[in-house]
């Protein structure tokens, strides 16, 4: 599908920033709200450029075969949540029919479940990637000091953290910061395939 | 903007208790507070660059991507969709969005892209 293959295109470029960001907002000044590895602040420049040095160039591509899947599915499953639901309301003739009708309502509420849906799909993929991208690198191998691949990332958290809903950890900020803007987007969308319809 | 707070508790809250360290339990609200008062209200702001850095690189590959599509794909097999989303894109998008009204045509350039993927996904049925 074709924005599945720009938006796969998208996330490889998009790979080191991710990483930076987390590096970024995992760095904590104070004692016991340290978690996981740190990398000092250095701004975006720099820390670009001191991956590089430091991993070489597969260090930009750390995690990616997470990254990948996480941005991919995430368009996806949105799309087919959205379609399935909202096919699904129409069809229902007993229901509510604010829920029913072609409008706001059933717009956000059909735009609602699909940001449940997909932030649910891709949450493990942004997990291990975040874990991957967030690793300390041996400076002679260039393997990561933690994880030495995603599948490897999978194994240790489940064994050491409690099994597979570890893989779930920050779900509810996540979706939090997802919900209004899937139900936002799925709104304008509406109001657009409207208006351009107007225009013929 | 808003976003980044929740951003920076997400990745907090996967990092707690990576692989039996720091064991933080902290629900998002707790996060929230606990990151405004320990570490300034600024941290809830970390990597704001470059999550920008990220959107940035993320959409202009994108629009990159369905350019390179135009050009392979014949004009009588393109849809409104496509030429909607090329017609935005080709005129001077990278420019426009480092100025002052960025976040606005950020998120209309979102919209947009989610409207071309709906776009794309009809067409094809």
């Amino acid at each position: 599908m074709e924005h599945m293959r720009t938006s796969g295109m998208g996330a490889l470029a998009g790979n080191p920033f991710f990483a930076i960001k987390t590096r970024m907002q995992v760095y904590s000044t104070s004692e016991s709200l340290r978690v996981g590895t740190q990398h000092p602040p250095q701004g975006l420049v720099r820390a670009f450029v001191s991956i590089g040095k430091e991993e070489g160039w597969r260090g930009y591509f750390r995690g990616i075969d997470a990254f990948v899947p996480r941005v991919m599915f995430y368009g996806a499953a949105q799309l087919a949540t959205y379609d399935a639901v909202k096919a699904r309301l129409t069809r229902w003739e007993s229901g509510p029919r604010i829920l029913v009708q072609n409008g706001f309502v059933q717009h956000a509420f059909c735009g609602f479940v699909a940001a449940v849906c997909s932030v649910t799909v891709i949450q493990p993929f942004d997990f291990i990637a975040v874990r991957m991208q967030n690793q300390n690198v041996d400076p002679v191998t260039k393997r990561g000091l933690l994880y030495s691949s995603p599948w490897d990332c999978f194994k240790k958290t489940i064994r050491h953290e409690g099994g597979v809903l570890a893989l779930f950890k920050g779900y509810p900020a996540n979706a939090i910061r997802f919900g209004p803007y899937t139900v936002l987007i799925f709104v304008f969308v509406e109001r657009f395939r409207d208006l351009f319809k107007s225009l013929g | 903007m808003i976003d980044d707070a929740q951003d920076v508790v997400k990745s907090r809250m996967q990092f707690a208790g990576e692989l039996g360290t720091n064991k933080q339990r902290l629900g998002i609200a707790g996060w929230l507070v606990r990151l405004a008062k320990e570490e300034g209200f600024s941290a809830l702001y970390r990597g704001l660059t470059a999550a920008y850095g990220l959107q940035f690189s993320v959409t202009a590959t994108r629009f990159g991507t369905y350019a390179l599509a135009k050009k392979l794909v014949p004009p009588e097999q393109r849809n409104d969709a496509t030429n909607f989303i090329l017609a935005g894109a080709s005129g001077g998008t990278l420019r426009r969005r480092e100025s002052a009204v960025r976040k606005l045509l950020t998120w209309s350039i979102c919209v947009l892209q989610e409207w071309g993927r709906l776009q794309g996904i009809h067409s094809l049925r």
